[in-house]
């Protein structure tokens, strides 16, 4: 398991191209996480997010022939990723179901949680369970496009001018559909938080 | 801290959003099952095609084969080229046979018609002297004219300068050349 983090990502994609099915694999164990959090922060569902996966990765490997490494493996998958993503999204209209993933145990000594719910009840679990679910709901509201590049940059921690290649748009746009965004969380979040008072 | 990095903030929490522990071996036996199914279900024609660039297309762009394959199709070429043009030495072409015959059988006519019988009917296309048409390009070696004597047919070779028609050098094909009735010259006794 370890062999292949040596193993750099265009090594990997020539091995592939040449008929190694095996190094495909390791690109797959290396980037499924990610691509997981892209797809399952647009859909909010785990069985459509396995569903995309599964077809995104299948794309790939038929595609990957063509692939000719002007750009990172990474950016070519992403932009796989999100293309289908979007179609799938824009598809399925504002008939979704919010299904809920376990969060990773090192989420507990994060700073910005223990800011975050210091103020709320005792109970961290519920009341990480219920930030989670409110800022899901948000998320939802937003457009698919403000979605997404709420996703790749505040999420995925990908830079202005990576999000802008891959979408297809300027920078300035990534800028404002990001400020457009996260006024509307903004305002979604706070109607929450007087709630809960 | 602002609204704004209180909504930064959660939505880096979510980076910590995970399916589970096994869940990227799971993914990885569910995309071999996709693959083994859709290979199982393809066309025939896209199986193939692959199997043709795997194993046949290596083959043809090395550079023995070429050659090989490259010299066979001289060949090949080279013979559906030839073989309409061999002929063997000393056979005659199909025209020459055709004329030959003509002659043989015109011979044989000849030869059959010097001795002639009062009580044998003569062929229609024998009994006419009539003369219809100038000598065309295609007439054989051997010219004759018939005439009508009371039932004696004498065959001679035509004078210098005497127009022979066409009907009267030709062979006899009583089917073909026979004239009708009406056009038949009649008889003086």
């Amino acid at each position: 398991m370890g062999e292949d983090v040596q193993i750099s990502d265009s090594e990997l994609v020539q091995r592939t191209q040449s008929g190694d099915a095996s190094a495909f694999d390791d690109l797959i164990r290396r980037y499924t996480p990610r691509i997981y959090s892209l797809i399952y922060n647009m859909t909010s569902n785990h069985e459509d997010t396995n569903d995309l996966l599964q077809d995104v990765f299948s794309k790939a490997y038929r595609s990957i022939k063509g692939f000719q490494g002007k750009s990172s493996f990474y950016t070519w998958l992403h932009a796989i990723a999100v293309n289908m993503t979007i179609n799938f999204v824009k598809k399925r209209g504002r008939h979704y179901k919010l299904s809920l993933d376990d969060l990773d145990s090192g989420v507990h000594n994060d700073p910005d949680l223990l800011s975050l719910t210091e103020r709320a009840t005792p109970d961290r679990d519920a009341s990480l369970s219920e930030l989670q679910q409110k800022l899901n709901e948000a998320m939802m509201k937003l457009s698919v496009d403000h979605r997404m590049v709420v996703t790749m940059f505040d999420i995925q921690g990908m830079p202005h001018k990576e999000i802008s290649q891959i979408l297809g748009v300027s920078e300035g746009t990534v800028r404002s559909r990001l400020f457009y965004a996260h006024r509307q969380l903004q305002n979604f979040l706070r109607e929450f938080k007087q709630s809960s008072k | 801290m602002s609204e704004f990095d209180e909504i930064q903030r959660l939505l880096r929490l979510k980076c910590y959003e995970s399916p589970g522990p096994n869940y990227v071996d799971e993914t990885l036996r569910q995309f071999h099952r996709r693959q083994a199914a859709a290979l199982i279900h393809r066309p025939l024609w896209k199986l193939a095609l692959d199997r043709f660039h795997v194993h046949v297309q290596p083959a043809l762009t090395s550079p023995h084969f070429a050659t090989v394959t490259a010299f066979g199709l001289v060949l090949l070429s080279t013979a559906l080229f030839l073989m309409p043009r061999l002929t063997p030495a000393g056979k005659p072409s199909a025209h020459k046979v055709v004329a030959s015959s003509a002659n043989a059988v015109a011979q044989e006519t000849m030869v059959r018609l010097e001795t002639p019988s009062l009580t044998e009917p003569l062929p229609i296309s024998a009994q006419s002297s009539q003369t219809f048409s100038p000598r065309t390009a295609a007439t054989p070696d051997l010219e004759f004219v018939w005439l009508l004597s009371k039932g004696n047919l004498t065959i001679k070779s035509p004078e210098p300068g005497e127009v022979v028609t066409a009907r009267q050098t030709d062979t006899p094909r009583y089917v073909i050349d026979a004239q009708p009735v009406s056009y038949e010259a009649c008889i003086s006794f």
